[in-house]
């Protein structure tokens, strides 16, 4: 039976997994066609600040 | 540069031109746009406008998520449309309409073979993970010598048992270890054989690996139902998750143009 903590777990699991993709998979363009995010840091630097607050949750789950 | 209301043209990701299928209806990563094709030759841009200014998530990480969301969304709505993506990575904006209109232009040779690597195809991803514990105890069960020495320790002094103890939690330790990595590799192969392409990396946190697979559209669902049923009784813990449009698997080389 799968618990609500399980299900919290995985919906976190998830999530990570989409995050991972859609920001660091896919096809890449650079040049002068497309604007750079001025953000993209930030982006990034979000994206560790949640994969460390999960793999923290993760680990007090174990 | 004043961004502020200025509006630029996201792309999603680049679908090939079928008299099939329409396009699905979805709202963009700015829900104030609805998502268009944007076709030159045999590609079309999945594109939407965009206010730039509501891409970035100020280092908000539920903002960033609920974008990555919508980014998401809106290819998925295009696979579940029964048409192909290849996906972008999140992000992609261009000035105008114009732009993206030479972007395809100008990336087509690369971008039609990405795209024909990922046709028809989705992308599962698979994470192995172990309870230590579990395989522990199974290990245990298993070796007669390991017991004998488990229980042994019961009838020693304190200060030698507490030795022994020490060495024999290190040789378990590193058995768990094996252990896990041998059977993650089977059911890695095993799982192998139902995809087109495979990549694995050593899991984060608890997980022993994490893997993602191309598999052809049209098998998914009894790929996703096998992957689950791996998971063992013996303490091997299995996610499975999608399937994802094929983001891991684009071949994709940015043709130095920065």
């Amino acid at each position: 039976m799968a618990t609500a903590d399980d299900i919290d777990l995985r919906r976190q699991i998830t999530l990570v997994e989409l995050v991972d993709r859609v920001l660091h998979q896919g096809v890449t363009l650079n040049g002068d066609i497309t604007l750079a995010v001025a953000d993209v840091d930030l982006v990034y630097l979000g994206l560790r600040l949640l994969l460390t607050s999960v793999g923290s949750l993760e680990e007090a789950a174990a | 540069m004043d961004d502020a209301g200025r509006v630029g043209r996201y792309v999603y990701g680049v679908a090939p031109v079928s008299a099939g299928a329409p396009a699905p209806q979805v709202p963009g990563i700015d829900p104030a746009y609805d998502v268009e094709l944007l076709e030159r030759g045999s590609l079309a841009a999945i594109t939407s406008r965009v206010r730039v200014t509501r891409l970035s998530p100020d280092g908000d990480d539920e903002r960033l998520i609920e974008l990555a969301l919508r980014h998401e969304h809106v290819l998925e709505s295009f696979l579940a449309a029964g048409l192909s993506v290849l996906p972008f990575r999140f992000g992609t904006l261009c000035s105008t309409e114009g732009d993206v209109a030479r972007l395809l232009e100008t990336k087509e040779p690369a971008l039609s073979t990405a795209l024909a690597a990922v046709d028809g195809k989705l992308e599962v991803g698979v994470r192995i993970s172990i309870d230590r514990e579990r395989v522990r105890e199974a290990i245990l069960d298993a070796d007669d010598d390991l017991r004998d020495r488990d229980a042994q320790l019961a009838t020693l002094g304190p200060g030698a048992a507490h030795l022994r103890r020490k060495q024999l939690e290190r040789i378990l330790d590193e058995r768990v270890t094996q252990e896990a990595s041998r059977r993650a590799a089977t059911m890695l192969d095993e799982l192998s054989s139902g995809a087109s392409a495979a990549r694995s990396a050593p899991g984060r946190d608890a997980a022993v690996v994490e893997s993602s697979y191309l598999v052809p559209a049209a098998t998914v669902g009894g790929f996703v139902e096998r992957a689950r049923s791996l998971a063992d009784e013996r303490g091997v813990l299995i996610d499975v998750t999608g399937p994802w449009p094929p983001y891991s698997f684009v071949e994709f080389e940015a043709d130095g143009d920065r």
